[in-house]
């Protein structure tokens, strides 16, 4: 048997009263790859993921996983996908082993199998030590053995909804590294607050507002499509915001304070400016650094919503 | 089309029935790990010391007990606290079953796996009554030591008590299951289930006793065919209580009333928890 490297939403709905928190969206994403399914707060984003993963049931529309339709292939689907929904808590009496065998169980692996799970993807994602209570972990600890309980059986498709949260930036590291490796050959669909991760893990994105679905594009794509706006400029020597504002005057929107020599310099976009900018900041002072603050993305992201308003 | 190969095994009954069992198996680990099984252990100890330990401490032997034989020994010893023991048992095994799924983080690390509701319920209601039967256990063990001692012998009739026991531990498992669908917040459901166990129901049956109303539709009353069936000949189902100003009927259950009163609390709130557990998505308070 085989299961589709595909999903398929289409006009799907959650009503709650009279709040639509997901508004007719279809789209369809097929093969290997990472997808964002990004938005702000309260967009709709987690809705969707639990309506993909039969943790709620859609109010109208359906979505398929794999060629199977969830509501009424709930069991199948979940027993080959993986699912990482909100911030799930192990039961916290215990120990990170039987929280990871419970689930590897339930999705009727061997006991071997899912003991080989928590020593090599265990290790690889550095789940703390499996006979600690889940109770005594950190919210990162516990995040990791979650992420670990995700990717039992080798799901073809994995959902991630905000999977760093909790997390530090070397834990993040972890996660970014497994999501680059397994979207080779798996199809994962990401949730994230956090756009730099975004741009550097996935190839599609997929914007929503307000419930509804605005945008489907390649990430290169709406790269070159919104450039970035905004410079973080680093001087060698020690140099005033005023000198900074005074020289760059008339030539862009405003200039803050990031750290020690450093500021941001925020402008039109446009790449003449950009290059008039990097000239005039090098009458100031010797400048040893001049790159993109925040991303393409984060500028995408801003445009959409304001637009879609 | 890309595609992966993946597990295609039976989603039918017999799945869930495994489901099942693996949630009753790592139910019982939960329990067995939590300072809630430490407590109960020590209350029901605790009660089984008062209820056995009077006795030795005052040196009461077979001739000052009061009772003819073993059996009226260990119904008389066992009729007050045995049934609180159950209420406090069943109360925090079952009374935050389903709400930790529902009102807490954890529903999903658990709802997102391959199992259906009916599965978690009832793999949870089993370790709920196993641990609960396992605990009661150890009344019955003080008691039957005590009655060993004293007449030297233990009616066979405990063991139908023991069945009848049982029987009440699921049915009180049973309505804690039901508040715990009913309540979001764990910690609400665990109690409401002990206020009502052991204040609602006791202060219900007592107002309807006096005002001679059979509280035929009191779990307590029905539970307490559980001693009453060590020598049921010698109970009468009502027993007027005359004072100067008024007169008090006191009802003793049949053992099929207390069998009926019991099954009915068990399927009617077992069917209505998984009703509701169904209806509820997961929303952490």
């Amino acid at each position: 048997m085989s299961l589709d490297l595909r999903i398929e939403v289409s006009n799907l709905s959650k009503i709650y009263g009279k709040f639509k928190a997901v508004d007719n969206i279809s789209f369809n994403i097929e093969g290997s790859g990472a997808t964002a399914y990004l938005g702000q707060n309260g967009a709709g984003k987690t809705t969707t993921f639990k309506m993909m993963t039969g943790l709620i049931k859609p109010s109208s529309g359906n979505v398929k996983i794999g060629g199977y339709d969830i509501v009424t292939e709930r069991k199948r689907i979940l027993s080959n996908i993986g699912a990482l929904i909100e911030t799930p808590e192990p039961y916290a009496a215990l120990t990170v082993r039987d929280s990871i065998m419970l689930v590897g169980e339930l999705k009727g692996m061997k006991k071997s199998d899912i003991e080989d799970h928590i020593e090599n993807f265990g290790k690889r994602v550095e789940i703390p030590d499996p006979s600690r209570k889940v109770g005594t972990l950190s919210r990162g600890q516990r995040a990791r053995v979650v992420f670990a309980a995700a990717f039992l059986n080798n799901p073809p498709i994995i959902f991630l909804d905000e999977p760093t949260n909790g997390m530090d930036p070397a834990e993040r590291k972890i996660i970014r590294d497994v999501i680059l490796e397994w979207k080779k050959d798996h199809m994962i669909m990401l949730s994230s607050h956090l756009l730099q991760e975004v741009t550097d893990t996935c190839e599609n994105v997929i914007f929503i507002n307000r419930g509804k679905l605005v945008l489907q594009e390649k990430t290169r794509e709406i790269e070159s499509r919104f450039k970035s706006k905004s410079i973080r400029v680093t001087f060698k020597d020690s140099i005033s915001i005023d000198d900074v504002r005074k020289m760059l005057s008339g030539l862009v929107d405003r200039v803050e304070d990031d750290a020690s020599n450093s500021f941001i310099i925020y402008f039109d976009g446009d790449l003449d400016r950009r290059a008039d900018i990097l000239e005039y900041c090098q009458r100031v002072g010797r400048v040893i650094s001049f790159s993109d603050y925040g991303s393409s993305l984060e500028e995408a992201f801003v445009n959409i919503i304001k637009d879609n308003q | 089309m890309e595609s992966m190969s993946y597990r295609d095994t039976d989603y039918g009954y017999m799945n869930d029935l495994r489901s099942m069992y693996i949630l009753f198996k790592y139910q019982i680990k939960f329990y067995l790990k939590t300072r809630r099984f430490v407590a109960m252990l020590i209350i029901v100890a605790l009660i089984t010391a008062l209820t056995v330990g009077i006795d030795l401490y005052e040196g009461v032997t077979k001739s000052t007990a009061g009772f003819a034989n073993s059996a009226d020994f260990i119904a008389g010893s066992l009729s007050g606290p045995l049934i609180t023991s159950i209420g406090i048992v069943a109360a925090f095994f079952g009374g935050d079953a389903t709400s930790i799924e529902t009102g807490t983080n954890s529903g999903y690390f658990i709802m997102t796996q391959p199992v259906r509701k009916i599965s978690i319920l009832m793999g949870r209601f089993f370790a709920a009554v196993l641990l609960g039967f396992l605990l009661i256990m150890i009344e019955y063990a003080g008691v039957a030591a005590l009655s060993q001692d004293f007449y030297g012998t233990v009616s066979a009739g405990i063991l139908l008590s023991i069945i009848e026991a049982l029987f009440l531990i699921a049915s009180f498992t049973a309505v804690a299951f039901l508040f715990s669908s009913i309540f979001k917040n764990p910690l609400i459901g665990i109690l409401f289930s002990v206020i009502v166990f052991i204040l609602v129901f006791g202060i219900v049956q007592a107002i309807l006793e006096i005002t001679n109303i059979e509280p035929w539709f009191i779990l307590n009353y029905g539970g307490e065919v559980v001693t009453e069936i060590l020598s049921p000949s010698s109970i009468a189902h009502v027993t007027s209580i005359k004072t100067p100003a008024f007169t008090i009927e006191k009802y003793e259950p049949y053992i099929w009333e207390g069998n009926a009163i019991m099954g009915g609390y068990l399927v009617i709130s077992l069917i209505l928890s998984y009703i509701i557990f169904r209806s509820k998505e997961v929303r952490p308070q």
